[in-house]
Order: structure tokens, then sequence, then C-alpha cells
């Protein structure tokens, strides 16, 4: 039981550590400055207008989609930590 | 319009960029489930670049546009056209602005989307008007789909036009047709708006080369009939309009006039003539097209006589079909003569438009070479023409061009125009006498003197119909400086521009003569024409060719009979006929003649020279047979 709970924790920290990873590699990855190629003094058009909202719009996405995983991350690091408290817990319940 | 465009370095390292992120996002894995929402926020991401953005990037890279806008910017450019594609108005922010391609951001259509766009178009406008859709924006859409469509129509005329007959063929020259009259209709309820809606514009050019189908022009024809909002459009994209069309659509207008075809329609015969009238003015771009039409008896008498036809209108048609066109060829000279020869009985049962009296006296730049000669008071006038005159037109009789020529000299502005012509023509009839006597030096000089009467005398007999044609009432003031006006620089000009616009290779408007002789004497109209004097104008032109001829040729002096007449004599008279020539001033120009006269009246010799001439040249035509007094 405290074998299996101490590997469920490491488990969950080892989950928000890959998602937080994953954030700074949404918030990273090249499309999320795209824009910056993609100016007016590239090109004008409606055409060019949709094509930059639409980006706008994916980015805005990812970016809550980093923040959610952060979220999520920091709820996984509570849990690891909520049983990694429970199983301490329980440990000196034993001991006494 | 905005002002569209790319810069195509630009657009290179977007292309790049983009690829690289799509690479960077395929890269992206997650198999936690609470990754689940951000990944599908990178396949949208993806999708957006793959399916919006590429496909866009790579429709500029490969199209046409990349090469072509560039080579049809810069020819546009050239002719002004580049109305809302200026380069200089591009925000530039580190790229030179002339590296931008400019467009209108329709470039990866094709033609075929472009006309079945043009075509949705058109109808989404006219269910707009009819209470349907937003007008506005209908008109906007259909503003810059017809944009589009005449901007590849212009650089690819031939296919663009196939295309579009094939697509939209009958019924789509139906749908332009409908949707001129409503955006004219549209323009005419909005008070804010001035002139003609560029849309507008752009369908009646897009319209043009359909006229290639009989049917098409059917269709138009018809409506010039029933409507008065395309008319103007012709004459404002006439650079577009095959002149044989307009030909066709000009003279089925006037007879279907003639024929009382209006009394079916809702438009009046005034409404009508307007449409006539800015028919006319887009002919006047093309002599032979001009020629054409007033071959055309029916057309002829309307155009002519029409008193609701602008003046302006009527000479420029006259101007360049009957002045223009006949030096093209022979058969072009006896249509010329034709025309002429109905004008002739046309001006004794009617009276002519204004703008028809001085066309036809700008026409005599080209008729006089040939009718002066015929001039005979005794028997019809029979013009021949062609390389060995073997053809001929019977013009008329003498009083038949007296009433012709007495409508002419009822307006002051053809009076000045015909004043101007004649002093034009004598310019040109004595213009090869000095090579002439230099080649028979060894003649008498009485005959050598015959020869320079001789020439003088075709002149006079102009001179003598224009006297003879003049009401008693009319006085000649106007036509008599129009000799003065006749040695102006700018007539001369005007007048070298008709010889060297036979065939003209650019379809540009020649500049009608009235405007050109009442500009060359700095007047708003005729009537402001000051009185010099009934003779003196006359006086000073003939002086400047029987004094000018000796004084500017000393080698011909000796064969003239004026060895012995002192060289001082010739410096001083040399002297103030260059003056004489380089003086606009009337009332300077006055009194160097008087003084030339009385340099010649000085010395014997000269003095001779001078009356002889007078008397052979000058009165030659009025001292023969009279026309009947009936004739007046």
């Amino acid at each position: 039981m405290t074998v299996t709970t101490n590997q469920h924790a490491s488990t969950l920290r080892a989950r928000a550590t890959q998602l937080r990873a994953l954030a700074v590699e949404l918030e990273r990855t090249p499309a999320m400055a795209l824009e910056r190629f993609a100016g007016t003094d590239t090109w004008r058009s409606p055409r060019a207008d949709v094509c930059a909202h639409e980006l706008i719009a994916d980015q805005t996405r990812i970016l809550h989609a980093a923040d959610d995983l952060r979220w999520t991350a920091l709820r996984l690091e509570r849990c690891a930590t909520d049983l990694e408290c429970e199983l301490a817990r329980l440990r000196a319940l034993e001991a006494s | 319009m905005s002002v569209y465009g790319y810069d195509p370095a630009r657009v290179e390292i977007l292309h790049r960029r983009t690829r690289e992120a799509l690479v960077a996002l395929d890269a992206i894995r997650s198999e936690d489930p609470a990754a689940a929402d951000a990944m599908r926020a990178i396949a949208l991401a993806r999708d957006t670049l793959e399916r919006g953005w590429l496909p866009f990037i790579g429709a500029i890279r490969t199209s046409t546009a990349m090469t072509a806008w560039r080579t049809a910017l810069g020819a546009d450019a050239s002719r002004g056209l580049v109305s809302n594609r200026v380069i200089a108005n591009i925000p530039s922010r580190g790229s030179p602005a002339t590296s931008w391609i400019v467009t209108n951001g329709l470039d990866d259509l094709t033609d075929t989307e472009v006309v079945d766009r043009l075509d949705d178009s058109i109808e989404r406008f006219r269910a707009a008007v009819a209470g349907g859709d937003d007008l506005d924006h209908a008109e906007r859409r259909l503003a810059v789909f017809a944009d589009e469509a005449v901007r590849r129509a212009r650089h690819d005329r031939g296919q663009f036009a196939s295309l579009m007959q094939q697509h939209l063929g009958d019924r789509g020259a139906i749908a332009i047709l409908g949707a001129i009259d409503a955006l004219d209709a549209s323009s005419r309820r909005d008070p804010r708006r001035h002139g003609i809606p560029p849309a507008a514009l752009d369908l009646a050019e897009l319209l043009a080369p359909l006229g290639a189908v009989a049917s098409v022009v059917e269709l138009i024809g018809a409506h010039l009939r029933s409507s008065t909002s395309l008319a103007p459009l012709i004459t404002a994209t006439s650079q577009a309009w095959d002149p044989t069309v307009l030909v066709g659509l000009t003279t089925g207008l006037i007879r279907a006039i003639d024929e009382r075809h209006y009394l079916m329609t809702m438009v009046t015969p005034i409404e009508l003539a307007g449409n006539v009238d800015a028919l006319s003015r887009a002919l006047a771009h093309d002599p032979a097209a001009s020629l054409a039409v007033l071959g055309d008896d029916v057309a002829l008498d309307y155009i002519a006589t029409n008193i609701y036809l602008a003046a302006p209108s009527v000479e420029a048609v006259i101007t360049a079909g009957l002045l223009n066109a006949p030096r093209a060829s022979g058969a072009a000279m006896r249509d010329g003569l034709d025309a002429l020869s109905r004008l002739v009985v046309i001006s004794d049962d009617d009276l002519l438009n204004d703008g028809t009296k001085r066309g036809l006296a700008a026409a005599m730049l080209t008729f006089f070479p040939v009718l002066a000669p015929q001039l005979d008071v005794r028997i019809p006038v029979v013009v021949p023409y062609g390389t060995d005159s073997d053809h001929t037109v019977e013009i008329g009789d003498y009083c038949d061009l007296q009433r012709l020529f007495g409508q002419i000299l009822a307006d002051d502005a053809a009076q000045l125009v015909l004043g101007a012509m004649t002093e034009r023509y004598r310019v040109a009839e004595t213009a090869g006498l000095a090579t002439t006597i230099a080649a028979h030096r060894g003649d008498e000089a009485g005959e050598q003197r015959a020869r320079i009467a001789a020439a003088l005398a075709d002149v006079s007999a102009i001179g003598a119909l224009v006297l003879r044609s003049r009401a008693a009432r009319t006085s000649l003031a106007a036509y008599e400086h129009g000799f003065v006006v006749g040695r102006a620089k700018s007539v001369i000009s005007w007048a070298a521009a008709i010889g060297s616009a036979v065939v003209p290779s650019a379809r540009a408007a020649i500049p009608i003569a009235s405007e050109v002789v009442t500009t060359a004497l700095d007047l708003t109209r005729p009537a402001q024409v000051r009185n010099l004097g009934a003779d003196a104008a006359s006086a000073i032109g003939f002086t400047v060719t029987v004094v000018g001829l000796p004084t500017s040729t000393p080698r011909i002096r000796g064969a003239l009979g004026l060895g012995s007449v002192p060289a001082a004599t010739w410096q001083r008279l040399d002297d103030l006929l260059e003056e004489l020539a380089d003086t606009d001033d009337h009332e300077r120009r006055l009194a160097i003649h008087s003084t030339i006269v009385a340099i010649a009246a000085a010395d014997p010799d000269l003095d001779l020279f001078v009356t002889q001439l007078e008397t052979l040249g000058g009165d030659a035509a009025n001292a023969g047979p009279q026309p009947p007094a009936s004739c007046s």
C-alpha cells in the first residue's frame, strides 16, 4: 500500500512536470510568433486579414491550453502532496 | 478601394516560417489525457496553417500576379491608370515600397472564377435594387469584381472577352445593361453622388468586347433606343469599343429615331438626340468610323441638321469624317466628296447645325485643293479624285455651293475657321512656287508672274465664292480675321497635325478647329473679334505671299523682272516680313503691312509686280462671268 501510494504520487509529479514542459513547448512553438512575418509589410488583402485573425484565434487557444496545462500540473502536484501527506500520516499512526 | 498588395521577398520568408511552424506543431506530442485540449488547440492551429495559410501563400507564389501584375502595373502607371494602386500609400516597415506587388487581393482567383463572381455580383446588385439585400454592400461588391474584370480584360482583352462571352453570353449582356440602368438610377437618386459611378464605367468597358457578337450588338442597340444611361458610358469608354460597332450603333439609333420607334419607349426624341450626341463624341476619335456614319444618308441628314445635338459634338464628328478621313485613300476621298455633295443638297432645304458649319469650314482644308480648280459659275462643279483623277463626283452647281457657304458664313465661328483654312490653302498653293520659277529661269518675267497669278487664282476663286455666298447683311469680319489666325503658330501646328492624322495610330481626339482658331485669337468667343477693317487682313495674306516670294528667294528676283530692286529694299522687306510672322499683335501687323505696301509702291518695278498680280491673281475670279442673280 505504501509503495503504491508513493509511486502514484511520483507519477503525478512526473505528469505535472511533463505538462509544464508541454505548456512551455506550446508557448515557444514557432506558430506563436508567426504573426511577426505576416504583418502589413508582408501582405495586405482581405484574405490576409482573415489569415491573421485565424492565427490570433489559434494562438489565443494555445495560450489558454498552456495555462490549463499549468493549472492541471499544479492540481496534480497538490494531489501528489496530499497523497504524500496521507502516507506520512498513516506511517505515523503505524509507528504509534 | 483600399490598397492591397504583397512583398514577394517577405512572402517567401513567410512561406518558410509557416512550413517550419507546421513541422514544429507536428512535433508536439503528448499522451497525457490532461493535454487533450492542448492537442486539439495544436491541431486547430495546424489546420489553420495547412488549409488556410499555405494555399494562400502558394497561390501568391505561383500565380502570374508575381510577374504579370508588376508588368501591368508599369503599363498602367505609364498611362496614368494606377488610380487605386498607389504604391506610395503602402506603409513600409523596413521594406522598400517599390518591392511590393500591388494587387486587389483577388489574384488567386482564376479568370473563370472572376467572371462567375462578377455574374453573381450583378445579380445580387439587381436583387438589392429591387429591394432585397443591402444596396450599398451589393454595389461595393459589384464594383470590386467589375474593377477586377476590367483589369484582366485590359491586359488580355481577347481571351478574357471570349471567356466572358462563353460564360455570360447574351444573358450576361442583358444583365450588364440592367445593372448599368440600375446604377444610373441609383446615382440619380442619391444627391451626394457626382458623376458616373465607377462600376457603371467598368461594366460599359466590359460590354464593349462583347459587342463582337451580333446578338449582343442588337441588345445594345435596343438599349440605346430605350434608355439614356449607356450612351455617356460609351463616350467615356470609347477606346474600348470597336469603331465598326460604334458605326452600327449610331446609324441604327438614328434610323430608329427617324422611323419614330421612340413612340414605343419611355424616352423622348430630345433624350435620344442626347444618345446620338454621346455616340458622336465617341466616334470623333476615329476618322474612318466618322466618315462611315456620315456616309449613311439618314445619319448625315440627322447629324447635320438636328438642333438638339451639341455643336461641338457635331463639329467633332464632321471634322473627323470630312477633314481627316478623306486624306487616307481615294475611296475615302470619294466618300468624303459624296457626303459633301449630300450636304450641299441638305443645305438647300434645312438649316445646318452650327457644328456642321464649323466642321465643314475646317474640312475645306481637304476639299479646297480639289474644289477650287473646278469652280465655274457656268457649269456644275464636278470634282475628280483618285491618283489619276479618273473618277469624279458631282458636288452641285455653283449656286448650290453658294447656299452651302452662305450657311457656313452665317456662323461667326465657322467664318473664322473658313478664313483660317483659306489662308492655310493659300500658303499651301504658293509653297512650291519659288522652286518652279527657279526651274524656268529662262522664261520671260511675264510668264513667271503668270505662274504666280495662276497659283493665286484658285485661292481667289475660293475668295470669290465666299464673297458671293454672303447674305446681304452678313459681315465677313470673322472670315477676314481668320486670315490672320491662319498664320498663327497654333493653327499651323494644328493643320500639320491634321496632315499626320490620316490614319491615327492612337485614337486620340484631334482638337476641333473652332476651338483652335478662337484660342489663337485669344478670344473666348468669336463675337468678341475686333474689327480690323474689311480688307486689311486679306490684304496682309496677299502681300505676304506676293512680296514674300522674291524677298525670301533671291535667286528668282531676276526671273520675275525684279533684278534692279536695291538690296537694301529687300533687306528692309525681309526684316518687316520676319517681324510680321513673329507678332500676334493685330495693330502692329497692320502697321507693318502698311509699311511693306509703301516700300513696294516706292520702287517702280516692285509696284508694277504687285499691281499685276493683284489684277491677275487677286481679282481674276471676280472678273469673269457672274452667277445668276437668283443664286443669292
